[in-house]
C-alpha cells in the first residue's frame, strides 16, 4: 500500500486542479479587463488545450491545428463577454469537443477498430490514431524516454472506445472533476464515475499488453 | 474485511470501491479497510498498484507542450489576431 494515502495523494491532485481553475478565471477576468498580456497567455493556453486534447481523442494532427484555430476565435470573442470567469474552463474544453466532432463528421472512411465517440454519448462525438507532441523542456535523452511512454500512452487511449477515451482523457489527463467532465459529455456524474472505472481498467490491460 | 487469505467475495466487495479509493472519495475507515485487504491479498494490492500507475501516466501526458513549429504558428496566430507582435 503507498507510502502517501490515497485519499491525502488525490486531495494533492484536486487541490492542483482547483488551482488551475483559478488560474483560468483570474486569466479571463484580467484579459476581460483590457490586459494585453493576459489575453496573450489566455490565447495561448487556449490553442495548447485545443491541440493536446484534439490529437488525444481525434489523433489527426492537422484536424488539431483547425481545432486550435477554433478554440483561438472562440476564445477571443468569448473573453470579452463572459459573465462567470470559473465557468470558462468548462466551456473551454466543451467548445474543443464540439469543434473536435464536427471535424470527425467531415471525415470519411474512419478505420473499422475505431469506436465513434458519440457510441453510448447523449451528445454525440468521435476518435481517431496517434499522435507526436515533444515537451520542449526536457533533454533529449530524456524525451526519448518520455516519448515511448507517451506513445504507448497514446496507442492505448486509441484503442479504447470513444466515449471511455473521451472521459479518462478529461478526468485523468486534463484532471477537471467529474461534475466538470459530466457537463462537458453530457453524461450524469454517475455514468462518468462508471465509464472512468471501465476506461482505466481497459487502458491498464492494454498498456500492461505492451 | 478479513485479515488472513481473503475469499474472492472479499475482494469482489473491496474492487467495488477501487475506483473511490484511487480519486480519494472513501472516508477514512473504509481507506483502512482497503490497506489492510490489500496487505494480505496481492492480486488487489497489484491491481491497486497498477492502476494508480496507469493514472500517474495519464497525469504525465498533461505536461505535455506544443511543438516548436506548432507553437511557431500558434504565436502567429495570436499576433495576427491581436494586430501586433506578442509581449511575451
Amino acid at each position: 500500500m503507498p507510502a502517501v494515502p490515497e485519499s491525502a495523494t488525490a486531495a494533492a491532485s484536486a487541490a492542483a486542479a482547483a488551482r488551475t481553475k483559478a488560474e483560468y478565471a483570474s486569466l479571463v477576468t484580467a484579459a476581460a479587463t483590457g490586459e494585453r498580456g493576459a489575453m496573450e497567455r489566455l490565447l495561448m493556453r487556449a490553442q495548447e488545450v485545443a491541440y493536446r486534447f484534439s490529437l488525444l481523442v481525434c489523433g489527426h494532427p492537422e484536424d488539431a491545428e483547425d481545432v486550435m484555430q477554433d478554440a483561438l476565435l472562440k476564445t477571443y470573442e468569448h473573453a470579452s463577454r463572459i459573465a462567470d470567469p470559473s465557468a470558462f474552463r468548462t466551456w473551454l474544453y466543451t467548445t474543443v469537443r464540439n469543434a473536435c466532432l464536427m471535424k470527425r463528421r467531415r471525415h470519411v472512411g474512419e478505420p473499422a477498430n475505431f469506436d465513434s465517440i458519440e457510441q453510448g454519448n447523449d451528445r454525440g462525438e468521435s476518435s481517431e490514431g496517434p499522435v507526436q507532441v515533444v515537451d520542449r523542456s526536457t533533454p533529449v535523452d530524456e524525451q526519448m524516454i518520455q516519448h515511448s511512454s507517451d506513445e504507448r500512452l497514446r496507442t492505448a487511449l486509441q484503442s479504447l472506445p470513444g466515449p471511455h477515451r473521451m472521459i479518462v482523457i478529461l478526468r485523468d489527463i486534463e484532471e477537471l472533476s467529474t461534475r466538470e467532465v459530466a457537463e462537458i459529455t453530457g453524461y450524469s456524474e454517475a455514468n462518468v464515475k462508471t465509464r472512468l472505472h471501465r476506461a482505466r481498467l481497459m487502458l491498464r490491460r492494454r498498456l500492461e499488453a505492451r | 474485511m478479513n485479515t488472513s487469505a481473503p475469499r474472492p467475495a472479499a475482494c469482489q466487495q473491496m474492487l467495488a470501491g477501487i475506483a473511490h479509493y484511487l480519486d480519494g472519495e472513501l472516508d477514512a475507515v473504509a481507506c483502512a479497510e482497503v490497506e489492510r485487504h490489500c496487505e494480505t491479498c496481492v492480486s488487489c494490492a497489484a491491481l491497486i498498484d497498477s492502476l494508480r500507475l496507469t493514472v500517474g501516466l495519464c497525469r504525465q501526458a498533461a505536461a505535455l507542450t506544443l511543438p516548436d513549429d506548432v507553437r511557431v504558428r500558434a504565436r502567429a496566430r495570436v499576433e495576427r489576431l491581436l494586430g501586433t507582435p506578442l509581449t511575451e
